[in-house]
């Protein structure tokens, strides 16, 4: 019998360990580790934000779900990996610390024969003062859509202001990115148009200004270096679609900028042309960068051998080429396939917890050398994607032996579809749906724009909204294991 | 060498993309051909996608002296009015297009070096603003409101400059004439509903009753078939428009269920209220 642990229960972790256990059957085991008790499905958090859904809309508890599957569902944090077992023991295992089941803070060690990770990030909310609590927590000048909790919290102090609006004092909402380095721009964008729409049906919009404020060093970047839309034979930027909602909507815009300080109600910025400037505000969503969750790797010997598996970044190193190179240098091939560990072959990385070659998005900087740009996004479809891969991988490798070939998700190969909100309502909702070919342009295949432009394209409308909405119930009946699961797309 | 303008209706205008390499020896070319072309045609700045090369690359001319603006970026702006201008692209046009009186851009340089610049040179600003336009898939006039723009091309098509395929939403198309003429009998089948009403005060016969039953007994599937018809054929047409909110298949199965379920409404009021045989009568 062999073990498959997966750290994290997130999008990629979920799917990695649900096909996993269905493909293995009872015969082989498969261990979640997860400090959660529920799972969220992030991205309707920024309907939670604008108290469109509760967070019992967002959320449901894995153990249920895990126990139905056959799933060891531990309510842990992973702390360490021992890829070469300990003195006495050559089996690899980790090191996990307990949150929930009645163990809070017990730690144990769980053996594997194959690991997975998808912790995901850790939002890394000290990297910019002000912004985080100096405990790795959000700080309280501002608010976070990243987890459900964080949502309620941002719905809640939404309210206070279109309040004081009501009364008839002027406010100032700021919607974007904590820091120069920072990725889901996407839910920054949803989230400040949900909250125009917001504004608008309170009735309180006249007395709102809302402000985007971004690390992208043009409107429509995403992370992905914007996506250009097939128009009759050639080419529209999303450039020009976010311009002119952002136009429409009446949000104004600050880009190129990293957030370098937050105090209460103001935010200092530097700007790529070296300007510095202060934005003061009476609500501030600002997304964090992401890191590494700050997992330690040993040897045998009890050794750190961490910088041999992880990037600096924290994250884990795969089939990437980490050669640092120029940006005209930089190939669709860099991108890993199999997302296997180059040194333990029987570590593989899915989700937001890969480390990435380098950036989608030309990188920039100020002429003080901060780094100004938007880090690659690699969530929601895409996440979901790697993390079937790898699950599939691995079950060919138990079940085939250690030649099995290896299922490969290149996001250079892949496309990708995203629904991005900007108002809910079943009536007059709003959402831009998008499909990009493949998530990291490829230059040599596609010259010019990078990318295919027959599977590249959008259109937003209250079609869009609609999408968006039976998404989530798909995406959380799938989640639920519910049967056809398996049926419903990544 | 002196290259031809590319001009409405050549939609060859929305192509563009940053320039990766700057040790690509076709990148000084490219920049002297720009400059002949401006000099040819007496243009104070040129896009390099006016001279159909897909780059996001802007010279402009002032008081003598070139400025190259590669991947040119504006990160902030001040003063928005609405400016008159003229561009190349839509020959003999004057537009007026809202503008900022002063923006501060990046660039880079034909080395590649990054370099940053405030304007507040309204002339400067409001050319820069208008050439950027075309460096991200679009022109002026895609800053304009929906009238005006209407206004424009209706005044280049009086010039002869009719694009050959317009290829985005048609205002009005065909697969329209069936939900309206599927609302229409949608109309007058909720109109029948009334027919008990009718009946009692102008005191109608078994007959006419029956044969306003017959109607919405037709009706009701006909609606359907209709809604069966207007779905393949506005898939058919959406094959047409690339770029098209009304086309997307959402919108059509929206507008199908709508009037699907008015029907089966419709139909069900007419068995219990029109019906001769109604089982409340």
């Amino acid at each position: 019998m062999a073990r498959v642990v997966v750290m994290g229960g997130g999008v990629s972790g979920h799917t990695a360990a649900t096909f996993a256990k269905k493909w293995l059957g009872d015969e082989h085991e498969v261990v979640v580790v997860t400090p959660n008790a529920n799972w969220n499905w992030i991205p309707s958090n920024i309907w939670v934000g604008v108290g469109q859904m509760k967070k019992e809309d967002v959320v449901f508890p894995l153990a249920p779900v895990y126990a139905k599957a056959g799933i060891d569902y531990r309510q842990a944090k992973a702390v360490s990996i021992h890829p070469k077992g300990k003195e006495g023991s050559d089996t690899p295992f980790i090191t996990i610390e307990y949150t929930g089941q009645g163990k809070e803070g017990q730690t144990e060690e769980i053996t594997y024969d194959y690991l997975i990770n998808a912790t995901g990030p850790k939002l890394n909310f000290d990297a910019t003062p002000g912004l985080g609590d100096g405990n790795g927590g959000i700080g309280p000048n501002t608010v976070s859509v990243c987890t459900a909790d964080h949502a309620v919290h941002a719905n809640n102090e939404l309210r206070k202001v279109f309040e004081k609006a009501k009364q008839g004092q002027k406010q100032k909402i700021v919607v974007g990115t904590g820091h120069g380095m920072c990725t889901c721009q996407g839910a920054a964008f949803e989230y400040v148009f949900n909250i125009e729409f917001e504004a608008q049906r309170a009735g309180v919009r006249d007395n709102v200004d809302i402000h985007w404020i971004s690390n992208e060093s043009f409107l429509g970047d995403f992370g992905i270096g914007g996506l250009h839309i097939k128009r009759g034979m050639y080419a529209a930027s999303s450039k020009l679609f976010a311009e002119s909602l952002y136009v429409e909507r009446g949000v104004d815009w600050t880009i190129g900028a990293h957030v370098s300080k937050v105090e209460e109600g103001k935010l200092h910025y530097e700007q790529l042309d070296g300007t510095e400037g202060e934005m003061e505000f009476d609500f501030a969503m600002l997304i964090p960068p992401f890191a590494g969750v700050g997992l330690k790797a040993y040897g045998k010997d009890g050794s750190d051998i961490t910088d041999t598996i992880f990037a600096p970044n924290g994250f884990l190193k795969v089939d990437a080429d980490y050669t640092p190179k120029p940006y005209e240098e930089w190939k669709a091939s860099d991108w890993p396939k199999t997302y296997q560990n180059p040194t333990y072959k029987n570590i593989f990385a899915c989700g937001i917890a890969f480390a990435p070659p380098h950036l989608i998005s030309k990188p920039m900087k100020s002429p003080k050398g901060t780094p100004i740009n938007p880090t690659p996004p690699r969530t929601g479809m895409p996440s979901g994607i790697i993390g079937k891969n790898v699950a599939h991988s691995i079950v060919d490798l138990i079940k085939e032996g250690s030649n099995a070939k290896l299922h490969e998700a290149s996001m250079a190969e892949m496309g990708a579809a995203c629904v991005a909100s900007a108002g809910k309502s079943l009536t007059n909702g709003l959402a831009a749906a998008l499909t990009v070919y493949p998530v990291v342009p490829d230059f040599e295949r596609f010259p010019g724009i990078g990318r295919d432009l027959d599977y590249t394209f959008g259109e937003i409308g209250l079609a869009g909204h609609w999408i968006k909405h039976i998404l989530h119930h798909m995406f959380i009946y799938k989640a639920k294991l519910k049967p056809g699961w398996t049926l419903i797309p990544e | 060498m002196v290259k031809e303008l590319v001009t409405y209706p050549d939609e060859r205008i929305i192509a563009c993309t940053d320039v990766r390499d700057f040790k690509d020896e076709s990148l000084p070319r490219l920049l002297q051909d720009m400059k002949d072309t401006m000099e040819a045609n007496g243009l104070d700045a040129l896009a390099a996608i006016q001279i159909a090369h897909p780059f996001n690359i802007v010279i402009l001319k002032k008081d003598g002296e070139y400025l190259e603006l590669i991947n040119p970026r504006i990160l902030k702006k001040e003063g928005m009015f609405d400016n008159k201008e003229r561009t190349a692209y839509y020959p003999d046009i004057e537009l007026t297009v809202p503008r900022y009186e002063k923006i501060s851009l990046i660039y880079e340089d034909r080395n590649g070096q990054t370099h940053s610049k405030k304007i507040d040179d309204p002339w400067l600003s409001t050319t820069i603003q208008r050439k950027i336009d075309y460096l991200f898939g679009g022109t002026p006039l895609d800053k304009v409101n929906k009238e005006y723009r209407e206004q424009v091309l209706e005044a280049l098509a009086g010039k002869g400059l009719i694009p050959e395929n317009l290829d985005v939403c048609p205002t009005f198309s065909r697969k329209d004439y069936i939900t309206s003429f599927t609302d229409k009998i949608l109309f007058v089948m909720g109109l029948s509903l009334l027919t008990p009403l009718f009946a009692k005060f102008f005191d109608w016969s078994r007959e006419t009753i029956s044969a306003i039953y017959t109607f919405d007994k037709i009706a009701f599937p006909l609606v359907l078939v209709l809604m069966v018809v207007y779905f393949f054929y506005a898939q058919y047409e959406a094959r047409k428009y690339k770029q098209c909110s009304s086309c997307q298949i959402g919108n059509q199965i929206g507008i199908i269920v709508k009037r699907s379920i008015a029907a089966f409404a419709f139909a069900l009021g007419a068995w219990l209220l029109v019906n001769p045989d109604s089982p409340l009568f």
